[in-house]
Parts: C-alpha cells; sequence; structure tokens
C-alpha cells in the first residue's frame, strides 16, 4: 500500500501556486517570495511524487529566447492539494489566482 | 548597458558552475530549464528597475541548493552508496577506519606502544630479570632472597641487581587528607638505580634511605597526576600506606613502569625484611656480557656458596626487552598456526582465487588486494587483542594474568583463522577483472539436470565484466567455482541497468 503523501507548508504553497496557473520556476518565486534554492528542490520532490508534472515549451512560443520548462498539477496532485487546504486553511489566501494574461501564456 | 550584460554574464558561470554539482546523466537538462528561465527573466528585467540584476544574480546561487538536492536526492545517494560499497576501495577504507577507530578507542595505543616502542630504562638490552625454569612448583619465576645476597658480593657478570616483592599488593595511601588505592610493590632501594631511571620529583636512589624509613614511598606518574592532582609539592609530604606512617619522596617519569602497568607505588624496604623471602630479582650487566655467559656465571656461584646443583632446573636471565615483546611472539606464533590450518583449505582447491593468468596487472591487483585486505584485519584483530587482554609485564602479576594471556592468545589464533578464511571467502566473491563485490544472485538448474548442467548459484559483476558460478554439490566432475569472463559486448547492458535515470 502507497505511503499518503502529506506535504510541508511550502510544498502546499507551491503547489497551490501552480494550480492558480503560475507554471514557470521564476514565476512561482515572484509570486510566492520564496528564494530559488526552497523552490526548485520542491518541485523537483513534488514531480518526483507525481503531482506535478513538467513539460517544455513549444519552441514557436519562445520567441528570441530558449523554450521554458512548465509544470502542471497531476489529477493526484488536486487530491494531495484539497487535502492540505483542509490542513491549512490560510494557504488560499497565501497564493492569488494568476491573472488573465498570465494563466492565458501559461496555459499555452 | 556593458555593465549589465556583465551581470548576465556572471549569472550563466554561476548557473555553468553549480551545473557540475549535478549528476552527469541529468546536466543538461538541469542545464537547458535553468538558462531559460535565466534568459526569461533577464528579457523582463530590461525594462524594469536597474536592481533586477542583483535580485537575478541572487536567484542564480539558489541554483546551488538545487543542483545539491539532485546529486543527494534518496534515490540517487542509496544508488552511489550500494556502488561504492561493492568496490575494493570502499573495504579496504572501512578495515583503516576501523583500525582508527580501534586506535582511538584504546587511547592511542598505549599497551602496543609499551611493547613495541624501547623500554623506558636506560640501557634496557643489559637489564635482565633473573629467574629458575624447569621448576614444577610455584617457585619458578622466582628464587630466594639469599641468592640475591650472593650475587651482590660475588657476581662477575652483573653490575648492580635489586629485588622485588614479585606480587604487587592492594595498598591504601593517604597524603594530605587524600585517600587512594593503588598497587604497591617493596622494592630494595637501589632497583632504579638498576633501571636507570631518575625521579620527575624527588630522589629514588639515595642510600639508606630504606634503612631509616621502613616505608618511604615513590609514586608513579599516574596515581601522581590522576589521584593527587600533580599536586608539585607532594615530594616530603607525610603520608600514611595501609595505616602506617610513610613520606613520599619522589614521582617517577610518566614512561616508566615495573614490573606491570597497573603498580602505581613502589615501597623501599629493608633488605633484612626480605630475608627468608622468595623474589623477583631484576640486574644489570656488565658490559659485553651475554645472557648464556652470565646465565652459567651466575649458576656456577649459586652451586659455589649454597651448594645448589640445579637438576632439571636452571637459572634464566631474560632481558626484559625480550619479555615485554614476548605476547608478540605468541601472536606471531598462533598467526603460523592459523596458516598452516588455512593452507589445505587453499592448496584443496575448494576456493577459486586464481586471477586472470593472461594479466600481469590485473593479478598484482588482485593479490595485492588480498594481501592488503588480511593484513589490515590482522592488524585489526592483533590490536585488539593486545590492547583489550594482554597487559605488558616484566613480571606476571598472578594467576589471572596467565589465564587472560592464554585466553586472549587462543581467541587470537581462532581470530586469525576467522580472519584469513573470511578474507579468502570475499576475495572468492569478487570480480577478477575490477575487483568489485559480486551481485546479482541467481540460482541455476535443478537437481534433476546435475548431469545435464550446473546446479548452484550465479553472481555477475555489476560492471558486466564475468560471471562466478558456484556449485550447490560438490561433484568430482565439476570445479566448485567457475569464472566466466564476458566480453564487451556484454558491457552496454550492464551499464544501462546500473544507471537507470531518475530525474526528479
Amino acid at each position: 500500500m502507497d505511503k499518503p503523501v502529506r506535504l510541508s507548508h511550502t510544498s502546499a504553497l507551491i503547489l497551490q501556486t501552480i494550480s492558480h496557473g503560475y507554471r514557470y520556476g521564476f514565476d512561482i518565486m515572484d509570486v510566492t517570495g520564496l528564494p530559488s534554492g526552497t523552490v526548485y528542490p520542491a518541485l523537483r520532490r513534488l514531480e518526483r511524487d507525481q503531482l506535478i508534472q513538467s513539460k517544455w515549451e513549444k519552441e514557436v512560443l519562445a520567441q528570441d529566447r530558449p523554450p521554458r520548462k512548465n509544470y502542471r498539477v497531476t489529477r493526484l496532485g488536486h487530491e494531495v492539494l484539497t487535502g492540505a487546504l483542509r490542513r491549512y486553511p490560510l494557504l488560499e489566501r497565501l497564493a492569488p489566482e494568476a491573472k488573465a494574461k498570465d494563466a492565458k501564456g501559461a496555459r499555452s | 548597458m556593458k555593465a549589465r550584460l556583465d551581470r548576465f554574464r556572471q549569472c550563466q558561470m554561476i548557473l555553468c558552475a553549480a551545473s557540475w554539482i549535478v549528476p552527469r546523466r541529468a546536466r543538461a537538462e538541469w542545464h537547458k530549464e535553468w538558462e531559460a528561465e535565466l534568459a526569461y527573466a533577464w528579457q523582463v528585467a530590461q525594462t524594469s528597475e536597474p536592481s533586477a540584476g542583483n535580485r537575478l544574480r541572487w536567484r542564480c546561487c539558489g541554483a546551488f541548493l538545487d543542483a545539491a538536492w539532485y546529486r543527494c536526492n534518496r534515490e540517487d545517494l542509496g544508488r552511489t552508496g550500494r556502488n561504492w560499497s561493492q568496490t575494493p576501495a570502499f573495504l579496504l577504507l572501512a578495515l583503516a577506519s576501523a583500525l582508527l577507530l580501534l586506535a582511538v578507542a584504546s587511547g592511542d595505543l598505549p599497551r602496543m606502544r609499551s611493547i613495541l616502542l624501547r623500554p623506558p630504562y636506560g640501557d634496557p638490552q643489559r637489564i635482565a630479570t633473573l629467574s629458575r625454569t624447569g621448576v614444577i612448583n610455584s617457585a619458578e619465576w622466582v628464587v630466594p632472597y639469599s641468592w640475591v645476597e650472593i650475587w651482590r658480593s660475588e657476581a662477575q657478570t652483573l653490575e648492580a641487581v635489586a629485588a622485588y616483592s614479585w606480587k604487587p599488593q592492594a595498598s591504601e595511601v593517604t597524603i594530605a587528607g587524600r585517600r587512594a588505592k593503588v598497587a604497591s610493590v617493596r622494592v630494595e632501594d637501589n632497583l632504579f638505580q638498576v633501571f636507570g631511571v631518575k625521579p620527575l620529583l624527588g630522589r629514588s636512589d639515595q642510600p639508606g634511605d630504606a634503612g631509616r624509613s621502613r616505608n618511604c614511598l615513590l609514586l608513579s606518574y599516574e596515581t601522581w597526576h590522576r589521584r593527587f592532582s600533580s599536586d608539585p609539592n607532594i615530594v616530603q609530604k607525610k603520608a600514611t600506606l595501609d595505616g602506617q606512617e610513610a613520606m613520599i619522596i619522589g614521582v617517577l617519569p610518566q614512561e616508566f613502569w615495573f614490573p606491570s602497568k597497573e603498580v602505581g607505588l613502589w615501597r623501599l624496604a629493608d633488605r633484612a625484611s626480605f630475608r627468608g623471602d622468595a623474589v623477583g630479582v631484576v640486574a644489570r650487566l656488565r658490559p659485553r656480557v651475554s645472557e648464556r655467559g652470565a646465565e652459567r656465571a651466575l649458576q656456577r656461584d649459586i652451586s659455589n656458596v649454597v651448594g645448589e646443583r640445579f637438576w632439571g632446573s636452571s637459572l634464566q636471565v631474560w632481558p626484559v626487552q625480550d619479555r615485554i615483546r614476548q605476547p608478540l611472539i605468541f601472536c606471531g606464533l598462533a598467526l603460523c598456526v592459523a596458516l598452516l590450518v588455512m593452507t589445505p583449505v587453499i592448496w584443496s582447491g575448494r576456493l577459486n582465487l586464481r586471477p586472470p593468468r593472461a594479466e600481469v596487472w590485473g593479478a598484482c591487483r588482485w593479490w595485492s588486494f588480498f594481501g592488503a585486505k588480511s593484513l589490515v584485519l590482522l592488524l585489526i584483530l592483533l590490536t585488539a587483542a593486545v590492547e583489550f587482554t594482554a597487559e605488558p609485564y616484566v613480571f606476571p602479576s598472578g594467576i589471572a594474568t596467565f589465564i587472560v594471556e592464554s585466553g586472549s592468545l587462543w581467541l587470537f589464533s581462532v581470530g586469525c583463522v576467522f580472519v584469513l578464511w573470511w578474507s579468502l571467502a570475499d576475495q572468492q566473491t569478487r570480480c577478477r577483472v575490477c575487483l568489485r563485490r559480486l551481485a546479482l544472485p541467481a540460482h541455476i538448474g535443478h537437481s534433476g539436470c546435475l548431469l545435464l548442467g550446473w546446479v548452484g548459484m550465479e553472481l555477475a559483476c555489476p560492471a558486466g565484466h564475468g560471471l562466478l558460478h558456484v556449485t550447490e554439490t560438490d561433484v568430482c566432475w565439476l570445479a566448485p567455482t567457475q569464472w566466466t569472463r564476458l566480453d564487451d559486448s556484454w558491457e552496454s547492458l550492464f551499464s544501462k541497468s546500473s544507471e537507470t535515470v531518475v530525474l526528479g
């Protein structure tokens, strides 16, 4: 039987931020205010636990710069996030929804 | 603009440096992700505040933590640990660490140093104990005190001779209200002169000390330091020894010990008090007098004066240096016995220990590793046996010393056999090419197919150099173990399985 995934507050915040449409590492840092040395290892752990999935940006969208890697929350990630929000009720206020423009860019 | 570009270049250099921490298989993808984020952030920062460059540089420094996560995440660390534990370097390092740990735990190998280094006596090769051998009763090791008086007046081969009570006594000494229990021996006042030792504090060899006071005491450095807090004014202080008045006349140097290391106090005794006793004797031979020559001369002196005939027994002059090193000689003999026990096992061919014959370098490496591993294991065993059981002595302090010494010797002998056996067994299950421990055990064949093929275990080299077949049933037409060398075409298969990519 698999061990239930228990998220730390920081990991839950990052997962919540991704679910709100901020899908790039540096964007997550801007929104959460967390340093890169915290965000990236947390992303690695979340991906290892299959709570998020990474995907490379399409070349067409990346104008004059290399394509970025974006992250999206998996179904398991959403389930775990729901549990984490019950555990950390103030989390929703900490991670704002992405603006329409950002969200559009992120979805692409 | 140029400064801003420099900052961008600095960020790239930081990422480049951090990427070296990431395992090679994931490095390119990791670097690509960070470079892309940097490029994007740089584009955005060109239109925003000027301090963005510094913030970006700070963010790039976080890449080191990310890279460290890649390097040290549990799966990776576990796999690296498993691979590393199979290498010969790991085993040698582990054994060397165990030896080092043993040295630290014993407090810098005090007993080993006492045995191996030069004894803390002046001109030690001329100092010898005089005892009788071939005596069936307990009188061995000791002689009547009357003989000491004869040698003192008659012997031409001795420069000085002194007697001491052979058995240390548990005593209670009180100095300035501080009480301590120590092992003590009664000694003649010229004993320290025989040893050529000068005390650290006070005096030891003023003639007549023993006559004036029956209880002139000398403390060992250990007793003085630990029990009396290194009191610098301890000399000439009054003391009581087992309820009798006494006086401290000196403290001996730190290295000095006699007749064993447990003795912490020496009581100078009147010669008359030894009369009628059986005593231990220590003497300083004259220069250029051999032990055998001294033995004959001293035996002749006794025969001439008291008419003693040494039927079936003889007098023994034994240099203290050799007597102290006796445990090492016994250990050497025990090792020889262990090697004799192991020789039939090695010659029987039960263990397939042959390295690849064609490669001289491979064979050298193979046997060097076996030698180094066995040597360190034996050193660990010897150190443990000496440091935790054997007490160096010039004269045994009682029957317990013999029991402990014999017990430790037996344990050492058994330990030697065990260590050599383990070393051989370990060598057998190592790759003949890279010396890694063989892994991936698999049962092959079954009993019904015994006549058609192998029944046993197959082990593989993790790097794919070869396979070791080990039979489960001994049969005369099959070698107990057989090494099959795999050619280079297998290497890719093994390297793929051992380098499963785990990202994130």
